[in-house]
Protein backbone atom coordinates (compact mmCIF):
# COMPACT_ATOMS: atom_id res chain seq x y z
CA UNK A 1 0.00 0.00 0.00
CA UNK A 2 1.40 3.97 -0.54
CA UNK A 3 1.30 6.14 1.92
CA UNK A 4 1.44 9.91 1.66
CA UNK A 5 3.19 11.11 5.04
CA UNK A 6 1.60 14.54 5.65
CA UNK A 7 1.49 17.10 8.26
CA UNK A 8 -1.60 17.87 10.73
CA UNK A 9 -3.85 19.99 8.97
CA UNK A 10 -7.31 21.09 10.61
CA UNK A 11 -9.15 19.59 7.65
CA UNK A 12 -8.09 15.98 9.05
CA UNK A 13 -9.27 16.32 12.70
CA UNK A 14 -12.35 14.87 12.36
CA UNK A 15 -10.28 11.62 11.01
CA UNK A 16 -8.26 11.95 13.52
CA UNK A 17 -10.50 12.25 16.52
CA UNK A 18 -12.12 9.17 14.66
CA UNK A 19 -8.03 7.11 14.55
CA UNK A 20 -8.13 8.10 17.92
CA UNK A 21 -10.35 6.02 19.19
CA UNK A 22 -8.46 2.88 18.53
CA UNK A 23 -6.02 4.70 21.00
CA UNK A 24 -8.66 5.76 23.61
CA UNK A 25 -11.74 3.91 23.30
CA UNK A 26 -15.10 5.21 22.16
CA UNK A 27 -16.44 8.88 21.99
CA UNK A 28 -15.82 10.65 19.74
CA UNK A 29 -16.83 13.51 22.04
CA UNK A 30 -14.20 12.73 24.66
CA UNK A 31 -11.20 12.25 21.95
CA UNK A 32 -11.96 15.84 20.52
CA UNK A 33 -11.74 17.14 23.37
CA UNK A 34 -8.33 15.26 24.08
CA UNK A 35 -6.86 16.35 21.26
CA UNK A 36 -8.02 19.97 21.92
CA UNK A 37 -6.79 19.87 25.50
CA UNK A 38 -3.25 18.47 24.37
CA UNK A 39 -2.27 19.90 21.37
CA UNK A 40 -3.99 23.20 20.82
CA UNK A 41 -4.93 24.34 24.33
CA UNK A 42 -1.18 23.48 25.11
CA UNK A 43 0.67 26.47 26.80
CA UNK A 44 3.95 25.88 25.61
CA UNK A 45 3.79 25.31 21.74
CA UNK A 46 1.43 27.64 19.69
CA UNK A 47 1.57 25.03 16.29
CA UNK A 48 0.50 21.25 16.46
CA UNK A 49 3.59 19.18 15.92
CA UNK A 50 1.78 16.26 14.28
CA UNK A 51 2.84 13.87 11.23
CA UNK A 52 -0.25 11.39 9.80
CA UNK A 53 0.08 8.50 6.69
CA UNK A 54 -2.90 8.79 4.26
CA UNK A 55 -4.40 6.09 2.42
CA UNK A 56 -6.30 7.02 -0.58
CA UNK A 57 -6.82 10.04 1.14
CA UNK A 58 -7.90 9.02 4.33
CA UNK A 59 -5.93 8.99 7.70
CA UNK A 60 -4.68 5.59 8.36
CA UNK A 61 -1.58 6.35 11.17
CA UNK A 62 -0.91 9.98 13.40
CA UNK A 63 2.27 10.17 15.96
CA UNK A 64 1.94 13.90 17.68
CA UNK A 65 4.42 15.06 20.02
CA UNK A 66 3.42 17.99 22.29
CA UNK A 67 4.73 20.83 24.47
CA UNK A 68 6.81 20.29 27.30
CA UNK A 69 8.91 22.78 29.21
CA UNK A 70 11.47 21.59 31.14
CA UNK A 71 13.99 23.39 33.98
CA UNK A 72 18.13 22.46 34.48
CA UNK A 73 20.70 23.57 37.05
CA UNK A 74 18.90 26.63 38.30
CA UNK A 75 15.89 28.21 36.74
CA UNK A 76 17.50 30.34 33.75
CA UNK A 77 18.00 26.81 32.06
CA UNK A 78 14.76 26.11 30.41
CA UNK A 79 14.26 24.43 27.48
CA UNK A 80 10.67 23.68 24.86
CA UNK A 81 10.89 19.76 24.10
CA UNK A 82 8.57 17.79 21.94
CA UNK A 83 7.10 15.10 24.15
CA UNK A 84 6.58 12.32 21.93
CA UNK A 85 3.09 10.58 23.04
CA UNK A 86 0.16 9.54 20.92
CA UNK A 87 0.79 6.92 17.97
CA UNK A 88 -1.88 5.29 16.34
CA UNK A 89 -2.60 3.14 13.23
CA UNK A 90 -5.97 1.66 11.97
CA UNK A 91 -5.33 -1.99 12.20
CA UNK A 92 -5.85 -2.72 8.82
CA UNK A 93 -2.69 -0.87 8.17
CA UNK A 94 -0.69 -2.43 10.85
CA UNK A 95 2.65 -4.18 10.26
CA UNK A 96 2.52 -2.77 6.73
CA UNK A 97 4.82 0.60 7.62
CA UNK A 98 2.81 3.54 8.25
CA UNK A 99 3.91 3.39 11.67
CA UNK A 100 7.49 4.05 11.10
CA UNK A 101 7.28 6.50 8.89
CA UNK A 102 5.02 8.72 10.87
CA UNK A 103 7.51 8.60 13.38
CA UNK A 104 10.23 9.39 11.66
CA UNK A 105 8.14 12.24 10.09
CA UNK A 106 7.01 13.60 12.95
CA UNK A 107 10.94 13.60 14.75
CA UNK A 108 12.24 15.44 11.43
CA UNK A 109 9.43 18.17 12.03
CA UNK A 110 11.09 18.41 15.58
CA UNK A 111 14.31 18.67 13.95
CA UNK A 112 13.11 21.51 11.46
CA UNK A 113 11.68 23.34 14.33
CA UNK A 114 15.33 23.47 15.73
CA UNK A 115 14.35 21.57 19.06
CA UNK A 116 17.36 19.95 20.59
CA UNK A 117 15.44 16.62 21.66
CA UNK A 118 12.40 14.93 22.00
CA UNK A 119 11.39 12.53 24.86
CA UNK A 120 8.83 10.08 25.75
CA UNK A 121 8.29 9.35 29.44
CA UNK A 122 4.96 7.58 28.52
CA UNK A 123 5.35 5.07 26.29
CA UNK A 124 3.69 2.16 26.07
CA UNK A 125 5.47 -1.49 25.83
CA UNK A 126 4.85 -1.98 22.01
CA UNK A 127 5.74 2.03 21.34
CA UNK A 128 8.57 1.53 23.70
CA UNK A 129 10.00 -1.56 21.72
CA UNK A 130 9.61 0.24 18.20
CA UNK A 131 11.42 3.57 19.83
CA UNK A 132 14.33 1.56 21.03
CA UNK A 133 14.42 0.46 17.34
CA UNK A 134 14.34 3.54 15.94
CA UNK A 135 17.28 5.19 17.53
CA UNK A 136 15.72 6.75 21.21
CA UNK A 137 17.49 5.63 23.90
CA UNK A 138 16.44 4.76 27.67
CA UNK A 139 17.41 7.04 30.74
CA UNK A 140 16.11 4.14 33.23
CA UNK A 141 12.91 2.92 34.59
CA UNK A 142 10.22 4.30 36.64
CA UNK A 143 10.27 2.00 39.40
CA UNK A 144 7.03 1.04 39.58
CA UNK A 145 6.03 0.87 43.27
CA UNK A 146 2.53 -1.11 44.21
CA UNK A 147 0.50 -1.12 47.06
CA UNK A 148 -2.28 -3.46 46.94
CA UNK A 149 -4.57 -3.63 49.97
CA UNK A 150 -5.52 -6.78 51.14
CA UNK A 151 -9.65 -7.38 50.79
CA UNK A 152 -11.90 -5.74 53.28
CA UNK A 153 -14.01 -8.67 54.92
CA UNK A 154 -17.09 -6.46 52.83
CA UNK A 155 -15.17 -7.40 49.62
CA UNK A 156 -14.26 -11.02 50.26
CA UNK A 157 -17.80 -11.55 51.13
CA UNK A 158 -19.04 -10.27 47.79
CA UNK A 159 -16.10 -12.55 46.08
CA UNK A 160 -17.55 -15.41 47.95
CA UNK A 161 -21.00 -14.60 47.24
CA UNK A 162 -20.18 -14.17 43.18
CA UNK A 163 -18.90 -17.66 43.23
CA UNK A 164 -22.54 -19.01 44.50
CA UNK A 165 -24.20 -18.63 41.43
CA UNK A 166 -27.68 -20.01 43.20
CA UNK A 167 -27.85 -16.91 45.29
CA UNK A 168 -28.14 -15.10 41.73
CA UNK A 169 -30.03 -11.99 43.18
CA UNK A 170 -27.94 -11.68 45.99
CA UNK A 171 -24.76 -11.93 43.93
CA UNK A 172 -26.20 -9.04 41.63
CA UNK A 173 -26.99 -6.58 44.57
CA UNK A 174 -23.41 -7.67 45.47
CA UNK A 175 -22.30 -6.83 41.99
CA UNK A 176 -24.25 -3.25 41.91
CA UNK A 177 -22.47 -1.91 45.14
CA UNK A 178 -19.12 -3.06 44.09
CA UNK A 179 -19.73 -1.82 40.50
CA UNK A 180 -20.36 1.91 42.51
CA UNK A 181 -17.00 1.58 44.38
CA UNK A 182 -15.23 0.65 40.57
CA UNK A 183 -17.10 3.53 39.11
CA UNK A 184 -16.49 5.82 41.70
CA UNK A 185 -13.26 5.15 43.22
CA UNK A 186 -12.95 8.22 45.08
CA UNK A 187 -16.02 8.27 46.83
CA UNK A 188 -14.37 7.55 50.18
CA UNK A 189 -12.09 10.18 50.03
CA UNK A 190 -14.39 12.95 48.57
CA UNK A 191 -16.66 11.66 51.74
CA UNK A 192 -13.99 11.93 53.95
CA UNK A 193 -13.17 15.70 52.54
CA UNK A 194 -10.34 16.43 54.67
CA UNK A 195 -9.40 17.20 58.57
CA UNK A 196 -7.18 19.72 59.89
CA UNK A 197 -4.88 21.63 57.74
CA UNK A 198 -6.11 19.07 55.14
CA UNK A 199 -8.67 19.30 52.57
CA UNK A 200 -9.67 17.10 49.71
CA UNK A 201 -10.88 18.83 46.28
CA UNK A 202 -11.69 17.91 42.69
CA UNK A 203 -9.94 20.58 41.56
CA UNK A 204 -6.32 22.02 41.83
CA UNK A 205 -5.52 25.44 42.60
CA UNK A 206 -2.58 26.32 40.17
CA UNK A 207 -1.32 29.75 41.84
CA UNK A 208 -0.94 28.18 45.23
CA UNK A 209 0.77 25.16 43.68
CA UNK A 210 3.24 26.86 41.79
CA UNK A 211 3.96 29.24 44.36
CA UNK A 212 4.93 26.19 46.49
CA UNK A 213 7.44 24.69 44.05
CA UNK A 214 8.75 28.21 43.78
CA UNK A 215 9.10 28.29 47.61
CA UNK A 216 10.62 24.40 47.68
CA UNK A 217 14.51 23.68 47.47
CA UNK A 218 15.60 22.07 44.63
CA UNK A 219 19.02 20.21 43.44
CA UNK A 220 19.01 20.85 39.54
CA UNK A 221 18.16 17.74 38.35
CA UNK A 222 15.99 18.03 35.43
CA UNK A 223 12.78 18.70 36.05
CA UNK A 224 9.67 20.25 34.16
CA UNK A 225 8.61 23.68 34.45
CA UNK A 226 5.47 23.56 37.10
CA UNK A 227 4.42 26.88 36.96
CA UNK A 228 0.93 28.72 36.73
CA UNK A 229 0.47 27.93 33.08
CA UNK A 230 1.35 24.30 34.03
CA UNK A 231 -0.56 23.54 36.45
CA UNK A 232 -3.58 25.63 35.10
CA UNK A 233 -3.40 23.44 31.53
CA UNK A 234 -2.31 20.02 32.72
CA UNK A 235 -5.33 18.78 35.12
CA UNK A 236 -7.98 19.40 32.46
CA UNK A 237 -6.83 16.34 30.64
CA UNK A 238 -10.70 15.05 29.35
CA UNK A 239 -8.94 11.11 29.62
CA UNK A 240 -7.91 11.27 33.66
CA UNK A 241 -9.44 12.38 37.00
CA UNK A 242 -7.85 13.72 39.51
CA UNK A 243 -7.69 14.57 43.18
CA UNK A 244 -5.83 16.95 45.26
CA UNK A 245 -4.85 16.29 49.05
CA UNK A 246 -3.64 19.89 50.05
CA UNK A 247 -2.00 21.15 53.20
CA UNK A 248 -2.81 24.67 54.29
CA UNK A 249 -1.19 26.90 57.30
CA UNK A 250 -2.10 30.20 57.95
CA UNK A 251 -3.09 30.80 54.83
CA UNK A 252 -0.03 29.27 52.76
CA UNK A 253 0.01 25.85 51.07
CA UNK A 254 2.24 23.96 52.77
CA UNK A 255 2.10 20.96 50.95
CA UNK A 256 -0.09 18.59 48.08
CA UNK A 257 -0.52 15.33 47.01
CA UNK A 258 -1.95 14.57 43.73
CA UNK A 259 -4.36 11.09 42.70
CA UNK A 260 -5.13 10.38 39.44
CA UNK A 261 -7.19 7.57 37.70
CA UNK A 262 -7.67 7.03 33.84
CA UNK A 263 -11.32 7.04 32.67
CA UNK A 264 -10.88 5.62 28.97
CA UNK A 265 -12.40 2.29 29.06
CA UNK A 266 -9.17 1.10 27.19
CA UNK A 267 -7.06 1.71 30.35
CA UNK A 268 -6.96 0.38 33.85
CA UNK A 269 -9.60 2.75 35.13
CA UNK A 270 -9.11 0.70 39.38
CA UNK A 271 -5.64 1.84 39.85
CA UNK A 272 -5.31 5.31 41.60
CA UNK A 273 -1.45 6.93 40.46
CA UNK A 274 0.09 9.40 42.58
CA UNK A 275 1.44 11.74 40.03
CA UNK A 276 2.78 14.53 42.68
CA UNK A 277 3.60 15.08 45.88
CA UNK A 278 5.30 17.82 47.44
CA UNK A 279 5.44 19.01 50.43
CA UNK A 280 7.59 21.96 52.30
CA UNK A 281 8.37 19.72 55.52
CA UNK A 282 8.43 15.95 55.97
CA UNK A 283 5.97 15.17 58.60
CA UNK A 284 3.56 17.38 55.91
CA UNK A 285 5.31 14.73 53.23
CA UNK A 286 4.30 12.13 56.03
CA UNK A 287 0.67 13.06 56.76
CA UNK A 288 -0.76 13.72 53.05
CA UNK A 289 0.33 10.01 52.43
CA UNK A 290 -0.82 8.56 55.48
CA UNK A 291 -4.71 10.91 54.99
CA UNK A 292 -4.72 9.92 50.59
CA UNK A 293 -4.86 6.30 51.62
CA UNK A 294 -6.23 5.38 55.01
CA UNK A 295 -9.15 8.11 53.76
CA UNK A 296 -9.54 6.56 49.95
CA UNK A 297 -9.45 2.55 50.92
CA UNK A 298 -8.21 2.09 47.17
CA UNK A 299 -7.52 -0.91 46.35
CA UNK A 300 -4.89 -0.40 43.84
CA UNK A 301 -1.92 2.42 43.98
CA UNK A 302 1.03 3.06 41.90
CA UNK A 303 3.31 5.80 41.58
CA UNK A 304 7.32 6.06 40.65
CA UNK A 305 9.96 5.95 42.94
CA UNK A 306 12.47 6.81 40.83
CA UNK A 307 14.39 10.09 41.75
CA UNK A 308 12.99 10.29 44.70
CA UNK A 309 15.05 10.62 47.88
CA UNK A 310 15.70 7.55 50.86
CA UNK A 311 13.10 9.24 53.47
CA UNK A 312 10.24 9.09 50.80
CA UNK A 313 11.34 5.79 49.88
CA UNK A 314 11.04 4.40 53.27
CA UNK A 315 7.66 6.23 53.58
CA UNK A 316 6.32 4.24 50.53
CA UNK A 317 7.92 0.92 52.08
CA UNK A 318 6.10 1.86 55.33
CA UNK A 319 2.58 2.10 53.80
CA UNK A 320 3.06 -1.06 52.09
CA UNK A 321 4.20 -0.22 48.37
CA UNK A 322 6.34 -2.51 46.80
CA UNK A 323 8.20 -2.56 43.90
CA UNK A 324 7.42 -4.44 40.89
CA UNK A 325 9.21 -7.57 39.92
CA UNK A 326 11.67 -7.52 36.89
CA UNK A 327 9.28 -6.19 33.78
CA UNK A 328 8.94 -9.00 31.58
CA UNK A 329 9.14 -7.14 27.15
CA UNK A 330 5.11 -6.71 27.75
CA UNK A 331 5.59 -4.18 30.61
CA UNK A 332 8.61 -2.41 29.48
CA UNK A 333 8.81 1.24 29.86
CA UNK A 334 10.73 3.55 30.81
CA UNK A 335 12.05 7.45 29.78
CA UNK A 336 13.12 7.95 26.34
CA UNK A 337 15.37 10.23 24.46
CA UNK A 338 15.78 10.92 20.71
CA UNK A 339 18.31 13.42 19.59
CA UNK A 340 16.72 16.22 16.60
CA UNK A 341 19.82 18.51 16.02
CA UNK A 342 22.71 17.29 14.84
CA UNK A 343 24.22 15.26 17.78
CA UNK A 344 26.93 12.54 16.78
CA UNK A 345 25.50 9.54 18.13
CA UNK A 346 29.03 9.56 20.95
CA UNK A 347 28.27 12.68 22.37
CA UNK A 348 26.86 13.03 25.46
CA UNK A 349 23.07 14.24 25.36
CA UNK A 350 23.21 16.44 27.50
CA UNK A 351 20.34 19.33 28.86
CA UNK A 352 22.39 21.98 30.30
CA UNK A 353 25.11 20.58 32.68
CA UNK A 354 22.65 17.27 33.36
CA UNK A 355 23.06 13.69 30.93
CA UNK A 356 20.07 13.15 29.49
CA UNK A 357 20.36 9.20 29.53
CA UNK A 358 21.45 9.07 33.09
CA UNK A 359 18.15 8.54 35.21
CA UNK A 360 19.59 10.19 38.49
CA UNK A 361 19.98 13.57 36.41
CA UNK A 362 16.28 13.58 36.17
CA UNK A 363 13.84 14.46 39.14
CA UNK A 364 11.11 12.63 37.62
CA UNK A 365 7.10 12.31 38.42
CA UNK A 366 4.36 10.73 36.74
CA UNK A 367 2.95 14.17 36.59
CA UNK A 368 5.22 14.91 33.92
CA UNK A 369 4.24 11.75 32.16
CA UNK A 370 0.95 11.57 29.82
CA UNK A 371 0.23 8.42 31.98
CA UNK A 372 -0.22 10.38 34.59
CA UNK B 1 13.23 -27.13 13.29
CA UNK B 2 16.18 -25.10 12.72
CA UNK B 3 16.42 -21.80 15.02
CA UNK B 4 16.15 -19.73 11.49
CA UNK B 5 13.12 -21.52 9.90
CA UNK B 6 10.89 -21.48 13.64
CA UNK B 7 11.60 -17.83 13.24
CA UNK B 8 10.61 -16.85 9.73
CA UNK B 9 7.39 -19.23 10.22
CA UNK B 10 6.71 -16.88 13.20
CA UNK B 11 7.33 -13.69 11.21
CA UNK B 12 5.55 -14.91 8.04
CA UNK B 13 2.31 -16.54 10.65
CA UNK B 14 2.57 -13.01 12.88
CA UNK B 15 1.15 -11.70 9.26
CA UNK B 16 4.71 -9.61 8.35
CA UNK B 17 4.65 -9.47 4.34
CA UNK B 18 8.07 -10.17 3.79
CA UNK B 19 10.04 -9.65 0.09
CA UNK B 20 10.28 -13.12 -2.00
CA UNK B 21 13.62 -12.21 -1.77
CA UNK B 22 14.34 -12.20 1.94
CA UNK B 23 17.48 -13.73 2.61
CA UNK B 24 19.32 -14.00 6.00
CA UNK B 25 20.82 -10.73 5.63
CA UNK B 26 17.87 -9.01 4.77
CA UNK B 27 16.95 -6.08 6.83
CA UNK B 28 14.02 -5.95 8.83
CA UNK B 29 14.15 -2.88 11.47
CA UNK B 30 16.22 -0.05 9.61
CA UNK B 31 14.51 -1.02 6.21
CA UNK B 32 10.61 -0.49 7.91
CA UNK B 33 10.16 -4.25 7.14
CA UNK B 34 8.67 -4.55 11.15
CA UNK B 35 6.70 -1.79 12.48
CA UNK B 36 5.79 -1.34 15.83
CA UNK B 37 3.01 -3.97 16.25
CA UNK B 38 5.31 -6.84 14.46
CA UNK B 39 8.31 -5.49 16.40
CA UNK B 40 6.58 -5.95 19.97
CA UNK B 41 5.50 -9.60 19.13
CA UNK B 42 9.07 -10.11 18.11
CA UNK B 43 10.39 -9.08 21.21
CA UNK B 44 7.76 -11.64 22.91
CA UNK B 45 8.90 -14.32 21.07
CA UNK B 46 12.19 -13.68 21.63
CA UNK B 47 11.39 -13.18 25.45
CA UNK B 48 10.16 -16.48 25.65
CA UNK B 49 13.23 -18.13 24.11
CA UNK B 50 15.84 -16.24 26.07
CA UNK B 51 14.44 -15.25 29.19
CA UNK B 52 11.49 -13.79 31.10
CA UNK B 53 12.87 -10.20 31.72
CA UNK B 54 14.81 -9.57 28.82
CA UNK B 55 16.18 -5.77 29.15
CA UNK B 56 15.47 -4.25 26.01
CA UNK B 57 17.82 -1.15 26.95
CA UNK B 58 20.73 -3.13 27.27
CA UNK B 59 21.80 -3.80 24.01
CA UNK B 60 21.26 -1.69 20.51
CA UNK B 61 17.90 -3.48 18.99
CA UNK B 62 18.09 -2.22 15.98
CA UNK B 63 21.57 -3.44 15.77
CA UNK B 64 21.16 -6.87 17.30
CA UNK B 65 17.38 -7.47 15.85
CA UNK B 66 18.66 -6.63 12.25
CA UNK B 67 18.36 -9.51 10.46
CA UNK B 68 17.42 -13.12 10.50
CA UNK B 69 21.12 -13.90 11.05
CA UNK B 70 21.74 -11.18 13.83
CA UNK B 71 18.43 -12.29 15.43
CA UNK B 72 19.34 -15.94 15.16
CA UNK B 73 23.19 -14.77 16.52
CA UNK B 74 21.60 -12.91 19.43
CA UNK B 75 19.19 -15.71 20.66
CA UNK B 76 21.55 -18.45 20.90
CA UNK B 77 24.42 -16.15 22.75
CA UNK B 78 21.60 -15.45 25.51
CA UNK B 79 20.57 -18.94 25.58
CA UNK B 80 24.13 -19.88 26.06
CA UNK B 81 25.16 -17.02 28.33
CA UNK B 82 21.47 -18.41 30.80
CA UNK B 83 22.99 -21.57 30.93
Amino acid sequence: MAYEIVPYALEFEPQIIQLQTHLWGAGTVRNAAYLEWKYAANPFFDHILMQLALCDGRVVAMRGLCGTQWEVDDSTGRYLLPYADDFVVAPEHRKRGPASLVMQAALAEGTQRGFPYAISLGASPITFVSSLAAGWRSAGPYESVWRRRTPSLRERVAQRIRQLTRFDRVAAWWRTLQGREIHRPFAHLDARGGAGPMSVAAEPRPQAMAALIERLPWDGRIRHVRNLAYFTWRFRNPLHEYRFVFWDDGGDLRGYLVLQRYLSERADTGCINIVDWEAAAEHVRAELLRAALQWGRFPRVHTWAVGRDDATRALLREHGFVAEERASVRKQSGLLVHPLAQTPASAVWQLGRRDLLRIADWDPRMLYSMAG
Amino acid sequence: MRLRDELLLFITASGIVLPDDVGTDTSLIRSGLLDSSALFELALWVEDRVAVGLDLTSFDLAEEWDTLAKLERFIERHRRSAL
